[in-house]
């Protein structure tokens, strides 16, 4: 998470009419609130997270903690307040508006085929919330179609790079790679991700990976084009891109909720 | 040798300066311009606590309350107003302005679990002072002239 973590209360102050939850995801067990209440809640515009939980106070949960999840396809319009003065059972703590991610985020996913020497980066998923001060009719919730762009890598002698972006939610990605290396060709695939609960350092991981776009050289001057769409190839938590040379090469990659966007 | 402004007399009635002396002090049956001016502002809630919103000790006033946020915010003349949602005080409805009306003498309080903005517009009302203080004045007189004459038998003779 960033740090500090936004507060919902200069948003009060400064009469802006909503807060704005926006931050990186840095782990799974991030868990965000508000001492605000609101009158309506969406996923918001630049999330990654498709899904996100939130806890608010009710008198008739044995544990004072009601759960609710919001995504792209279902916002939330209605007043919750953040009980500040009550305190959840058993923890003590105050009855605030709680924001977390119900999407697996998993930092230490490495592919099956991941081999000693290779390296991984992450795009972290970013965590859009927007909880509106003011009542309002109905809320528009689909997130941004978003654009991923990469041209030179930083990819270990010898080995492979992956590069892993958030893809939760999503139903159709456009995948444009060019190898301007004039010299060396670029071995490039693509593979996807639906995380599970697992343990990262034992030799089974229970992550689901699916090849998309088996790897393979792409040489020097040419391009591959993949579209994946929902219907055809699947739901997935996180697409993931590999290379072997550095570049330059060009890779976009625009994601978006709907099928035919 | 310039000219004295003219003698003007104050606002408030005349009250005796004897501290051993408890007393009241009477309607005022003149205003002054300071008294028509409206007061605009924006209010902060404190969380935790009831909190003196406006205190009437002197004039009559309409005090318009906005919420700016969700709340909830309780608002009342009783001085504790906690829990916020006990409903011994009016919660506020965002966006929708509330009048009340506080008699002199009185306090308008306010509660809430939060930091919320509250649009404050206090209109007093100085013609409600004027009348209260011509009105007691009569009242001394008016009563009293009559029962001396009726006592004394001299009307109608």
């Amino acid at each position: 998470m960033s740090f500090p973590q936004p507060e919902a209360t200069p948003y009060a102050v400064n009469n802006y009419g909503f807060f704005r939850l926006n931050t990186p995801l840095s782990c799974p067990g991030d868990i965000y609130e508000s001492d605000q209440g609101g009158h309506a809640f969406c996923v918001g515009p630049n999330s990654d997270i498709a899904n996100v939980n939130m806890a608010y106070f009710d008198d008739q949960v044995p544990t004072f903690m009601q759960f609710m999840t919001i995504s792209p396809t279902r916002s939330f319009t209605g007043q919750i307040n953040a009980r500040n003065e009550a305190t959840y059972v058993p923890a003590g703590r105050p009855g605030r508006i709680l924001f977390w991610s119900d999407d697996i985020y998993d930092p230490n996913f490495k592919p099956r085929v991941f081999a000693p020497g290779d390296a991984i980066q992450f795009v972290p998923p970013q965590f859009d919330v927007v909880q509106y001060f003011t009542p309002l009719a109905s809320v528009v919730p689909p997130r941004i179609n978003k654009e991923f762009v990469f041209q030179n890598y930083v990819v270990p002698g010898g080995h492979v790079l992956y590069i892993v972006l958030p893809y939760y939610g999503r139903r159709y990605a456009f995948v444009d790679f060019t190898n301007r290396n004039n010299v060396d060709p670029n071995t490039f695939g693509i593979s996807a991700v639906n995380y599970a609960i697992t343990d990262d350092s034992s030799p089974n991981p229970y992550h689901q990976e699916t090849t998309i776009l088996a790897p393979a050289a792409v040489a020097p001057g040419t391009s591959v084009r993949r579209i994946i769409r929902s219907t055809v190839d699947g739901m997935f938590d996180a697409l993931i891109f590999s290379l072997t040379n550095g570049g330059p090469a060009p890779l976009r990659i625009d994601v978006a909720d709907q099928d035919e966007p | 040798m310039p000219a004295l402004p003219p003698v003007r007399s104050g606002k408030l009635a005349p009250v005796s300066l004897d501290p051993s002396v408890a007393q009241v002090r009477a309607p005022a049956a003149t205003t002054g311009d300071a008294e028509n001016r409206n007061e605009v502002s924006t209010y902060l809630t404190k969380p935790g606590g009831t909190q003196i919103l406006y205190n009437a000790d002197r004039m009559w006033a309409k005090v318009t309350l906005t919420l700016k946020t969700a709340g909830p915010v309780a608002v009342g003349q009783h001085a504790n107003l906690t829990p916020v949602l006990s409903g011994r005080g009016q919660l506020l409805q965002t966006g929708v302005p509330t009048p009340f009306n506080v008699a002199k003498g009185h306090r308008l309080y306010i509660a809430a679990t939060s930091v919320n903005p509250v649009a404050v517009l206090i209109e007093a009302y100085p013609w409600l002072e004027t009348i209260t203080g011509l009105a007691g004045a009569a009242s001394g007189i008016v009563p009293a002239a009559p029962a001396k004459m009726l006592s004394a038998g001299k009307v109608g003779r």
